[in-house]
């Protein structure tokens, strides 16, 4: 008998009751096994996993049936369901509701009532297998994002769930605590056989670990199958999501393969790629595209920075050059000073020695440095929305001015958000906040514009739609500077690439080059092709070399 | 956080000691119990921040001495009742009897802003939400989610100054302008808060709120040494009460001065417990650093 | 069931013997106006906070109200000048869109919050009962239809403006003041000047306070019912 079961569910909002946001979704998921639910945004996936707890199922017209263990999930109790089925969002600040580490563990148990000496004893086991026993006493807001989402984790684990549920959990998280948070996961299911349904962007992450792959399109189930099959249904399906599956998948696919010794992981695609480039000589020069020669946009010449007096230096030298009309993606890990070098351009940060020179002026001499001139997106767009609706947020950019209409309208078609105007900001998706925030900032019409982190929790599609955002900015002659930890991004879009370490800039130069001589920090496309085409960065790469040499 | 004896003891010992004595210091309006309770907690205060405490007791003492030569004004006597006049001021009579009555006052007043301070060390916001948690369980876990949330919302409001400063919404100009642009900050923090609160509130159903009777978590366990500990402290309290309700607590300035002795066993008595009472807490804090000084010179 | 045996024992401790304690030594001291004042002001609470714990709120209920007082405690921080405090105006728009109970509760924690953030003091429970009752009275306001759930008219809103100002002046300020008052008087000093004390708190604290409040409302407040607004209707939440 499966563990939990799906039948025919239908499932449409209760304000737009004849728009099905599940259509007959039929699913079986047996103890134990590990489930990766993929889709686009809005496809329902979401949606789907709240059903899958009676308490966060949302207001609808609803049919079809959920079992658990063979019972219709609304005759579980909400006490045992609380037990049985944990459930781990996306944002891993607003699920924290204590202030202390200890408190969070023991919620949930506090709440189903546990007596006191069982409670010391689950919250002590918890502690010790997450690792939480160092910062068992901290206050919540000295915790990093990884670890907040760690100890989410772990405080439902204290409720010894069977099915852990997880929505996008690693969205808001940088690429090192994410790998971290779903090996947890890995190990969770599996060490203690708890069942997992997790939703992710990114795929490469979990594709290949999944025991099956279910995905979703237009609230109906579209294919459910091991890995490997998802992998060909898509590309015979032309789907949307095929852009998303990781770059082995798609470089065995777009090159024109076809079978079932499709490799998933980099190290199978590297041994597959061996095999047919076996006793070949190859060409494999691709073209470098020509040096910018276009004047400097910005220039930060040993910027040095520190908080205050005694604390240690967070920017040590920064030297740095953006050409006009580039996009220049600063990449590096967390702490760096990326970010402080963004505030340092805006004049947030004051640096205590250096110069940053806008146009060849300095920028602390410059008046209306935040008209017209310079303007930067912040990490999470939310910051930027005060109104009820997007054009009302966008007007308050623009007092008093005769043609705001027009102006709206023509940032509303650059930056797509057309059809979302009179929506309130909260009611959009990731993607979409990202780009009316950025219509906001536009709106000030800067010539260099400063993103932090633009594609952190966005999936694939959204992520090609901001890169064409970005092309038509560059195309009017806008300057942009990234500040990123999505190399797969900045491999394809970006014209040149910095790297940070310890408060310095190490080195400037065009991706290819970049992520050529890099072997850890490169995208995925290239660790699994390197050894035979050392230059190819992109998947595209690849599949375009491939096809050269006729493999 | 636990320095020493007293402020590492069960929440319930610290609560009901500083109640007890804050409470004590405001009603026995006695220059001898009254100095006794300013010098017990400068003391205590001392043990617990060290020489950082310096410069605010030493800050107490002009704060003394305006409000004791303020206190005057505050009594319209229009004659001056047999009292010794020093001066008159707007057309009031400043007596020497006014003059130590509000002495007194000032004294009570920073008696309680010193007990107070030594409260907030050792009284933290955890202590208070365990204590009151199988009281008001309801109640006390909101107030640990305020406490949660306040520290989040000023880094939150940072971000949202800066980001909108980054966009040219700094609020240049008058102050019409900063204020203007304050409230669309707190617009903006006010939508993403409420946000939160539609998160939080799933995030506590789907692990259970409400669907049980809840239990409390306690990192504090009540030990034996707490019992004896509060119980020594309810004895002295007692018999600083019994002592103060046999009139020997009082003292008047105005109209006639009037200051009760403690020559009789029970006056004694009271005054003894009393001077305890208050110096716990430090002999407490002293007695642990000579066992640690003790321990450290055996190794 | 053991901790409910537990806690009646509780409850009968503090009205046979602390409560009677109290009376006495409220009674035989020279400070029975403070004191009794003080007992006043608790059991005003407890019988607040007992209402609460009854109802065993929903969770949603919570985060609501934990938002609203973390906000009232946090707006200081957000407004650039140190004087101006818009605390008192999120509480009385919290009290009108949550009712009059919820609006007491939200201003009592606030309080109690906000000076563990800066520091607890004697005037901690007339804090607690100033804040407290002004939320209570905007939330009866609203209720008795004086002030305008969705103020639309430029008459409505200057209602709720000049009712957040009255309010301050004359309850919430003058609940502050009390404290002041009842710890310099004695009985035995003879009848202390209240005037003096009570127009110093007017004029230093009480109408900054009060322009402050007035201030907020005028321009934030429409704009925070209306997020209200929109949250219980998206959540289904507090619509009684």
């Amino acid at each position: 008998m499966a563990h939990l079961a799906i039948e025919n569910l239908t499932f449409a909002y209760a304000v737009s009751p004849h728009r099905a946001v599940l259509d007959g979704v039929t699913l079986e998921i047996r103890q134990g096994e590990y489930i990766a639910l993929c889709g686009r945004s809005g496809s329902g996936k979401t949606t789907l996993l709240r059903h899958l707890k009676s308490v966060l199922t949302p207001h609808g017209v609803k049919s079809g049936r959920i079992l658990l263990d063979g019972r219709d999930l609304e005759t579980v109790s909400l006490q045992e369901q609380s037990a049985v089925i944990g459930y781990v969002m996306q944002d891993p600040d607003a699920q924290i509701v204590t202030d202390k580490v200890w408190h969070e563990l023991a919620f949930g148990l506090e709440n189903l009532g546990v007596a006191e000496d069982t409670m010391r004893l689950r919250v002590a086991e918890m502690a010790s297998y997450f690792g939480i026993q160092d910062w068992f006493h901290r206050d919540i807001a000295q915790l990093s994002g990884g670890q907040k989402q760690l100890l989410n984790l772990a405080a439902i684990m204290a409720l010894q769930p069977q099915v852990l549920i997880l929505d996008e959990p690693t969205s808001q998280l940088d690429p090192i605590a994410a790998a971290d948070f779903l090996n947890t996961v890995r190990k969770i299911n599996r060490e203690l056989g708890t069942t997992v349904i997790i939703t992710e962007h990114r795929l490469e992450d979990i594709f290949h670990a999944a025991d099956r792959c279910v995905v979703m399109e237009q609230g109906r189930i579209i294919a459910d199958d091991a890995p490997r099959a998802v992998g060909r249904i898509l590309h015979d399906r032309h789907s949307d999501m095929f852009a998303a599956l990781p770059s082995p998948v798609r470089i065995f696919y777009d090159a024109g393969f076809d079978g079932s010794d499709c490799p998933l992981t980099v190290r199978e695609g590297r041994s597959w790629l061996s095999e047919k480039a076996e006793g070949r000589t190859l060409h494999c020069r691709l073209p470098d595209p020509a040096e910018s020669t276009a004047p400097a946009a910005l220039e930060l010449k040993d910027l040095w920075f520190r908080y205050e007096k005694n604390s240690p230096d967070i920017l040590r030298g920064v030297h740095l050059t953006v050409q006009q009309g580039t996009l220049h993606a600063i990449l590096g890990g967390n702490g760096t000073g990326k970010s402080t070098t963004m505030k340092a351009i805006c004049g947030i940060c004051k640096p205590y020695r250096g110069k940053v020179l806008l146009d060849g002026t300095p920028t602390h001499k410059q008046k209306d440095l935040f008209r017209g001139k310079l303007a930067m997106l912040p990490q999470d767009p939310r910051n930027l929305f005060v109104k009820k609706t997007v054009r009302e947020d966008l007007l308050e950019m623009l007092p008093g001015d005769a043609a705001a209409e027009e102006k709206i309208a023509k940032m509303a078609q650059i930056c797509c958000i057309e059809g979302l105007l009179e929506q309130h900001p909260y009611d959009l998706s990731g993607g979409e906040q990202q780009r009316a925030a950025l219509a906001k900032v536009l709106l000030t019409e800067p010539r260099l514009v400063l993103l932090d982190e633009p594609t952190k929790g966005l999936d694939n599609f959204f992520k090609e739609q901001l890169g064409t955002v970005f092309r038509s900015l560059l195309a009017e002659g806008v300057t942009i500077v990234m500040v990123s930890h999505d190399v797969e991004f900045c491999a394809r879009n970006a014209d040149a690439v910095s790297m940070f370490f310890d408060g310095q800039v190490l080195a400037t130069t065009t991706p290819r080059q970049f992520f050529a001589q890099n072997s850890f920090y490169t995208t995925a496309a290239n660790r699994m092709a390197r050894h035979i085409f050392p230059q190819a960065v992109t998947a595209e790469d690849v599949v375009y070399l491939m096809k050269e040499n006729r493999l | 956080m636990g320095t020493d004896r007293f402020s590492s003891a069960h929440p319930a010992v610290s609560f009901g000691y500083f109640m007890a004595v804050i409470l004590l210091s405001v009603m026995l309006l006695h220059p001898v119990y009254l100095l006794l309770s300013l010098a017990g907690a400068a003391a205590y205060l001392l043990a617990l921040q060290g020489r950082r405490a310096v410069p605010l007791l030493l800050g107490m003492v002009p704060l003394f001495l305006v409000i004791t030569t303020l206190s005057p004004l505050l009594n319209p006597l229009k004659d001056p009742q047999g009292g010794h006049v020093v001066c008159t001021l707007f057309g009031r009579y400043i007596t020497w009897e006014l003059l130590c009555n509000g002495a007194m006052l000032s004294a009570m007043f920073l008696a309680m802003v010193l007990w107070f301070l030594c409260y907030s060390h050792v009284m933290t916001g955890d202590k208070f939400t365990t204590l009151f948690a199988p009281l008001l369980p309801s109640l006390s876990l909101l107030l640990v989610m305020v406490l949660r949330l306040v520290p989040a919302y000023g880094r939150k409001a940072k971000q949202i100054v800066t980001a909108r400063q980054c966009i040219g919404l700094g609020g240049s100009g008058g102050k019409g302008q900063a204020l203007r642009g304050a409230m669309a900050n707190l617009s903006a923090l006010t939508a993403w808060a409420l946000e939160g609160a539609i998160v939080t509130a799933d995030s506590m159903r789907s692990r259970g709120y409400g669907a049980a009777r809840r239990t409390s978590f306690r990192l504090y366990r009540f030990s034996l040494s707490d019992g004896l500990l509060l119980a020594l402290m309810a004895a002295l309290a007692a018999v600083t009460a019994a002592a103060a309700a046999a009139g020997y607590a009082r003292a008047e300035f105005v109209p006639a001065v009037y200051i009760a002795g403690s020559n009789t066993p029970l006056g004694a008595a009271g005054l003894i417990a009393w001077a305890i009472l208050l110096l716990l807490p430090t002999i407490l804090h002293l007695w642990e650093d000579m066992t640690w000084r003790i321990l450290r010179s055996k190794i | 069931m053991k901790k409910t045996a537990s806690l009646r024992w509780l409850r009968w401790v503090i009205v046979l013997v602390i409560l009677p304690a109290v009376v006495y030594l409220c009674s035989i001291s020279d400070r029975k106006y403070y004191l009794s004042a003080l007992l006043v002001i608790a059991m005003t609470m407890a019988v607040f906070f007992l209402s609460f714990e009854r109802r065993m709120p929903q969770a949603r209920e919570l985060a609501l109200l934990a938002v609203m007082c973390a906000l009232a405690v946090a707006a200081r921080v957000i407004v650039p000048f140190p004087s101006f405090k818009p605390t008192m105006a999120v509480i009385i728009l919290a009290g009108m869109a949550f009712g009059a109970e919820r609006g007491f509760l939200c201003g009592a924690v606030t309080a109690l919050v906000s000076n563990l953030f800066f520091s607890q003091g004697p005037w901690t429970p007339w804090q607690m009962m100033g804040y407290g009752m002004g939320g209570l009275l905007a939330g009866l306001a609203c209720h008795a239809g004086i002030l305008c759930r969705r103020p639309r008219t430029v008459g409505q809103l200057a209602t709720l403006v000049v009712f957040g100002f009255v309010l301050i002046v004359v309850v919430v300020g003058p609940i502050l003041d009390t404290s002041t008052y009842l710890t310099v008087s004695m009985k035995s000093a003879g009848t202390t000047a209240a005037g003096p004390i009570y127009l110093t708190g007017l004029l230093t604290a009480n109408l900054p306070h009060a322009a402050a409040t007035a201030v907020t409302l005028a321009l934030f407040g429409r704009s925070l019912l209306d997020m209200l607004d929109r949250i219980q209707t998206k959540s289904g939440l507090l619509q009684d």
